[in-house]
């Protein structure tokens, strides 16, 4: 069960809409490492999981990220906020607009929905904690490019604490690694 | 965190809200940590001391001003959880309207 808390976990205030920017970071809601991914890949690991610290790991680390999904999701509505046609046009976003509008959808950057085959999940304890110390990695990795790709300063603010916390989870799956491994 | 804890009278709204969501990550990091290191007596401690602060702090800001979970709306006879802004309503064309909130 999950309860709503009407804030977000940390601010998104973007003052200046940026419709080529949404493009981009729409991977980082609906793209293979996006945290829809993140969110999905470690509440459904956790059922198997055989040691009770890395359940309870993977069930707050999953929580987290829902929260992110929020997080990157309110940055893609500022952004798209009120657009004119021509910056709609101008800005490269008329390939997303034709068929979500200004709607948020999980796909990726390159226009391929968000799909499951970015997500694994195996009763094999190790192997999946494998996959999440991969992609904690390949999330920051995402964060980075988007902050080579963005000079908003607003946007890159929020860029910057979700790419910590990734940092942060992949500590985390380290030593839930370690407890699997009984060390 | 704001070093006068226990004065949230002089608060504006959106100072004390900044001070949930701060209280309310401090509580998420100290989870994780505990998640993996179940047996660290100071960081149960904090996270004991968090978790009071943060429920002190919210009750306070949802009898002032608006409800943060559901559960927080409702005393005053009317179903607030339904009012504006919703966490991601900022930006062109909508206004913040908590002073002193980031």
């Amino acid at each position: 069960m999950w309860i709503y808390e009407k804030k977000l976990q940390y601010p998104v205030k973007i003052a200046t809409p940026n419709p080529r920017l949404a493009g981009i970071i729409i991977s980082a809601l609906g793209g293979p490492d996006g945290e829809l991914a993140a969110s999905m890949r470690y509440l459904n690991q956790r059922y198997t999981m055989p040691d009770g610290r890395v359940v309870a790991t993977l069930t707050d680390v999953g929580s987290e990220e829902l929260g992110h999904m929020e997080m990157v999701a309110s940055i893609i509505y500022q952004l798209t906020k009120n657009l004119s046609d021509d910056e709609i046009r101008a800005g490269g976003f008329d390939k997303y607009y034709v068929d979500h509008g200004t709607g948020i959808y999980p796909a990726s950057a390159s226009g391929v929905p968000f799909n499951a085959m970015a997500i694994a999940s195996k009763s094999d304890a190790l192997a999946s904690i494998h996959e999440d110390l991969a992609a904690e990695q390949k999330a920051r990795a995402m964060y980075d490019n988007i902050l080579r790709l963005s000079d908003d300063p607003d946007v890159n603010d929020a860029i910057k604490f979700l790419r910590q916390r990734e940092v942060v989870h992949f500590q985390r799956f380290g030593e839930a690694m370690r407890i699997l491994q009984g060390d | 965190m704001n070093n006068n804890q226990n004065n949230t009278s002089n608060m504006t709204e959106g100072e004390l809200f900044e001070e949930i969501r701060a209280l309310s990550f401090v509580k998420t990091e100290l989870e994780l940590y505990l998640d993996t290191h179940p047996d660290c007596a100071v960081a149960l401690d904090y996270y004991r001391q968090t978790v009071a602060a943060l429920k002190k702090y919210t009750e306070e800001y949802e009898s002032k001003y608006s409800p943060i979970c559901a559960s927080g709306a409702g005393s005053d006879g009317k179903w607030s959880w339904i009012n504006m802004p919703w966490p991601w309503q900022y930006g062109r064309g909508e206004v913040n309207t908590r002073e002193g909130e980031r």
